[in-house]
């Protein structure tokens, strides 16, 4: 973020200037016009709003992206001021048609003047800081209407309605001198993105394609029905309001300067109240719910609104005319209040972040379209329905559809708020080329006589590499053509090749591929050889058993265990028994090849009670099995192959002891057991029982999977979400405990450890579960960006986690990754979890204690560290531990030195 | 659970792991990848004026400096040679050459008395093979590098364009171009 919080300030002020003007003029058009000709223009006036809103909204829109923000609201300012000085003037020359003009042009200055600004807010502040600012820039606005609509009815004391037009161009001049000052500071964040050409002319193209925006994104197209549907009920009710006014003040002495006084009481009361709520719990409620969840809030204030009138209407049918108009009159009122107060304080600061989270060249147009198209359609319905539908339909059936309107409004708010999540998470997700899905589909599908020969030419003529993907690719297509090319040219083959050619046949059923295997089990490759015999065992047949049965004393391990795996499925109980030794003869030989090789044949067979003898053979032979990769692998394999509940018991257990790579490979191990029939459903009632590392390795294979979300699993999940909060944060406590010490390399090593084994991969393990616990998968494909350099693209993806999943594990998610200050966790731990701080030789202690075997020897060589400088003892209360585990190091580096 | 038992080699590679996590070239990586590198590392002291790597010799190693001050020097002519540059602790050279098998472009000599760590190249491709996440971190750091070079070339290229729009602009060149 190039920019410093400085311009919450400034942006502040200029919305407290933009504001207070904006309402200072709303109410000195609305009171001249309603004194003047009355509230029976009114919907015309709607229509001719929306044109001029269209207008001057397609004219910006053509140049919002491609101008200098900045320069542009400088420009509209001045224009605007001027204007204003002219109106007033010809005020003097008595034309009621003036008096329309001003009306509309109060409405469509006041929106362009916000929509620029909050183009220019959020061009400094990124979505996750919007949450924070934007509030409190919007009370700046909300301050300034204030001043503004308790000065109007003192000004009149002294000036007439028509003179507050001096005022409101003054107001103007001021603000405009405010942006100057944030342009001085802030001027290279308005300088235009990409596409530097000005087309100041409108252009239908640029609409259309705009529009076309609007309607091809989902969050735009999303956006723009709930605008349309709150624009719709917004001037609705605003109608009844000026008609409401317009009733209880007609025929009163001096109309527009009554009608004035009143509008800026009003004005003054409800954005007080607006004020009172921006400072009292609209914070509050946003910062808990998160930006999105409180837009449903306007939308059931006005169903509470409706629903309250439409209670008004019947009970105003049993009083008499005069106090059921008032009861109305101040019903709608009380309405239109607290409307303005929601609408300021829970939808306008946080409608704008959904627009924050676009890239910069869609959101000014998106905006734009939403603003100058979207708007204006529904200002031109809503006077059209004003005009032609309201005035014949009982003034219950209209609050009845208001009514409805709003609950369709809580629903798109439902969807505006899965669009948002879904749109961001896809951009952040990046493209993905469709090119290499063609090339699979081609490559399977394609059986084409031309296409076999040209394989048929690779396989020739290629490289080994080559040769193999040729190979693989006609053995997958399995027809009588690709096999017969792969059998005819096996004898031309170099060895390599021919191994190649037998793996990959072994694995279809073909009537030659038998007489093949048979046939080169004399090869003078032993790799030829070993495919072969690994492919015969699965024919059952006398003629295989005898061919193969010479190769059990076989010098080559593969040949050996592949011999024992051929004979197994059909052999005797004794035989079987033999067959059994020879295998755990060659496991126990010492050599890593015949190992595997054995361990392969064991996951082959089904061998008897393999879990038992795996972990049988692992617990005599730890250094062993973890040390050569090729025994490691073939060891996970054969866990993997029984497809038994124990063996995820067995995998587990070394998972303790197994490097980065290995827990991968043992996480990919328990996959294929899920595979051969282990239900999620166990493996996730296994998570609450095992320690961090084994649930990392447990959860990372669980998270790619789609499981049956039942409420048990879920609250698994949800409890271990929990618990691994509660380690961060204890872990957070260590860190800082160890930060707070004189450093000295053992406690910046174990710091470190701390840091990497402990609290990121618990973070690891809690996006694992944040990801399972969303049903949509957003989650999942955003996790990586959380950690993004980018700062933006880094809060948009917090942003998606803010709204996707589980709320309460996410928040408390975006609440850890949102500063990496110990004492900020610390101070939290404590007030969260009631942890107190720790002294560094008991965070040794328990860390000493560790899964992790490398934290573990961090420990060791903290404490080495720290005796070797001080020369201490550690004193048996204080470390009880430490003293028998540690001294001896101690010693032995002491010697050293 | 029993606490892991140092033995003073052990307690030398983890020695080793604090120093290289101090290193530029080494400190986004994980403290446990490191310690497979420590452990492949190598201890060596050079007194001062000693010659520690030789311009056309092949590089088969990286060194990082623990202690002391090191030259690099590069010949011009057949016995005269420059100096390019000076460091000093916690800095590297000889990383590219592990990875390519290019000369050593420059030689490098103790400047005072030294210590530094030698890390074979065959011994951490054999360290990445086996955990492959260090050749992550390495891609990480090349890609820092080379974000870098591109935003100094383009700096320098924005430097280089501006005094030509100013001569393109200059009547004086357009003079010189013979058409003014």
């Amino acid at each position: 973020m190039p920019f410093s919080r400085s311009h919450t300030l400034p942006l502040f002020f200029l919305l407290f200037g933009s504001f207070g003007s904006a309402i200072l003029g709303d109410s000195t058009a609305e009171a001249l016009l309603l004194a003047r000709l009355g509230s029976k223009y009114v919907p015309g006036l709607f229509l001719i709003n929306a044109a001029f809103l269209f207008l001057l909204s397609s004219m910006i829109m053509s140049v919002i992206d491609r101008w200098d923000r900045g320069n542009l609201f400088l420009a509209f300012i001045g224009t605007h001021t001027v204007v204003l000085l002219c109106i007033r003037l010809l005020i003097n020359f008595d034309l009621p048609l003036l008096f329309l003009f001003l009306f509309s042009y109060a409405y469509v200055t006041k929106i362009l003047i916000f929509l620029l600004f909050w183009t220019l807010t959020n061009d400094l502040i990124d979505s996750r800081r919007a949450g924070s600012d934007f509030p409190i820039i919007a009370a700046g606005g909300t301050l300034g209407a204030i001043l503004f609509s308790f000065a109007i009815p003192n000004m009149l004391k002294f000036i007439s309605a028509e003179n507050l037009l001096f005022v409101w161009a003054g107001a103007m001049i001021v603000t405009g001198g405010i942006f100057v000052s944030l342009k001085l500071s802030f001027a290279s964040a308005f300088k235009p993105v990409g596409d530097r050409y000005l087309q100041l002319s409108f252009r239908w193209k640029t609409l259309r394609d705009d529009l076309n925006l609007v309607r091809t994104d989902p969050l735009l197209r999303t956006m723009a029905i709930f605008y349309f549907l709150l624009f719709f009920i917004v001037l609705n009710q605003h109608y009844s309001f000026y008609d409401q006014l317009n009733a209880y003040f007609s025929g009163t002495e001096d109309q527009a300067s009554q009608l004035a006084g009143f509008l800026g009481y009003f004005n003054g009361v409800s954005m007080f109240s607006t004020f009172l709520l921006q400072v009292s719990i609209a914070g509050i409620v946003i910062r808990k719910a998160g930006s999105t969840r409180s837009m449903f809030i306007l939308p059931a204030a006005f169903c509470v609104v409706f629903s309250a009138l439409l209670v008004m209407g019947i009970i105003a049918d049993d009083l008499e005319p005069k106090a059921a108009a008032a009861l109305l009159f101040w019903g709608v009122v009380i309405g239109v209040g607290t409307r303005i107060a929601f609408f300021d304080s829970f939808f306008s600061p946080n409608f704008q972040i959904f627009f924050s989270s676009l890239p910069q060249n869609v959101r000014g147009r998106g905006k734009l379209s939403i603003e100058g198209v979207v708007k204006p359609a529904a200002m031109i319905t809503a006077g059209v329905w004003l005009f032609l539908v309201a005035p014949r339909i009982p003034f219950l059936m209209q609050i009845s559809l208001l009514l409805f309107l709003s609950v369709i409004m809580v629903l798109q708010t439902r969807r505006l708020k899965q669009k948002y999540t879904a749109s961001l998470a896809q951009y952040l997700r990046g493209f993905k080329s469709k090119n290499t899905q063609l090339i699979r589909a081609i490559n399977v599908s394609s059986k084409e006589t031309l296409f076999l020969d040209l394989v048929e030419n690779v396989l020739k003529k290629e490289e080994p590499n080559v040769k193999a993907y040729v190979i693989d690719m006609l053995a997958t297509m399995n027809s009588t053509e690709s096999i017969s090319i792969l059998i005819d040219y096996i004898p031309r083959a170099d060895s390599k090749t021919r191994a190649t050619i037998i793996s990959a046949l072994s694995g279809i059923r073909h009537p030659q591929a038998k007489d093949v295997f048979l046939r080169f089990l004399d090869d003078s490759d032993k790799r030829v050889v070993a495919n072969c015999i690994d492919a015969l065992s699965r024919y059952r047949s006398q003629e295989v058993f005898e061919k193969v049965e010479r190769f059990l004393k076989d010098e080559n391990p593969r040949i050996r265990a592949n011999a024992v795996a051929a004979l197994w499925n059909s052999a005797t109980s004794e035989r079987k028994e033999e067959l059994a030794l020879v295998l755990r003869h060659m496991m126990d030989m010492g050599y890593p090849l015949y190992s595997a090789s054995a361990l392969y044949a064991m996951g082959q067979i089904r061998f008897p009670n393999l879990v038992e003898e795996l972990g049988s053979y692992y617990a005599d032979h730890p250094d062993w099995v973890g040390g050569d990769k090729t025994v490691w692998r073939q060891y996970v394999l054969a866990l993997s192959s029984t497809g038994q509940r124990e063996s995820v018991d067995v995998l587990l257990k070394i998972s303790d002891v197994a490097g980065r790579k290995q827990r991968n490979q043992i996480s990919t191990a328990i996959g294929l057991l899920m595979n051969r029939g282990v239900s999620t459903g166990y493996l996730i009632s296994r998570l609450p029982g095992i320690n961090y590392m084994q649930r990392g390795v447990l959860l990372k294979a669980l998270h790619v999977r789609a499981f049956e979300r039942g409420r048990d699993s879920l609250r698994v999940l949800q409890d271990i979400a929990g618990k691994e909060i509660r380690s961060i944060y204890s872990h957070w406590v260590a860190f800082d405990a160890v930060a707070r010490e004189k450093p000295n390399p053992g406690l910046v090593l174990l710091q470190n450890s701390i840091m990497e084994e402990c609290i990121n991969e618990s973070l690891r393990n809690l996006f694992y579960v944040a990801s399972m616990l969303d049903g949509s998968g957003q989650i999942r494909r955003i996790v990586h960006r959380l950690f993004h350099t980018n700062e933006r693209v880094r809060a948009q993806a917090l942003e998606v986690l803010d709204n996707a999943g589980d709320f309460r594990t996410n928040r408390s998610i975006v609440k850890l990754l949102e500063t990496s200050d110990p004492a900020i966790h610390t101070t939290d731990a404590r007030t969260l979890y009631k942890m107190k701080p720790r002294n560094y030789l008991s965070v040794v202690n328990e860390y000493a204690h560790c899964p992790n075997t490398w934290v573990r020897e961090c420990c060791s060589y903290a404490m080495s560290c720290h005796f070797t400088e001080s020369g201490e003892v550690p004193h048996e209360q204080a470390l009880p531990q430490a003293k028998v585990r540690f001294l001896p190091h101690v010693e032995g580096s002491e010697k050293q030195k | 659970m029993t606490s892991a038992n140092l033995t003073p080699h052990a307690f030398k590679i983890l020695e080793n792991v604090v120093f290289l996590k101090k290193t530029s070239l080494f400190a986004s990586m994980r403290t446990h990848d490191l310690r497979a590198i420590a452990a492949v590392a190598e201890e060596l002291s050079f007194e001062p004026g000693e010659e520690i790597v030789h311009e056309g010799d092949v590089g088969d190693a990286l060194y990082l400096i623990k202690e002391g001050r090191i030259r690099i020097t590069k010949k011009v002519g057949d016995s005269e040679s420059v100096d390019l540059a000076e460091i000093g602790t916690g800095e590297c050279f000889g990383d590219m050459a592990v990875f390519d098998a290019e000369l050593r472009s420059a030689s490098a000599f103790a400047k005072e008395r030294c210590v530094l760590l030698r890390i074979d190249g065959e011994d951490l491709i054999d360290v990445i093979v086996e955990c492959p996440f260090i050749a992550i971190e390495f891609l990480k750091m090349f890609v820092k590098r080379l974000r870098n070079a591109n935003g100094r070339i383009e700096k320098l290229s924005r430097t280089e364009k501006s005094p030509r729009k100013l001569r393109d602009r200059s009547p004086m060149w357009r003079r010189d171009d013979g058409k003014g």
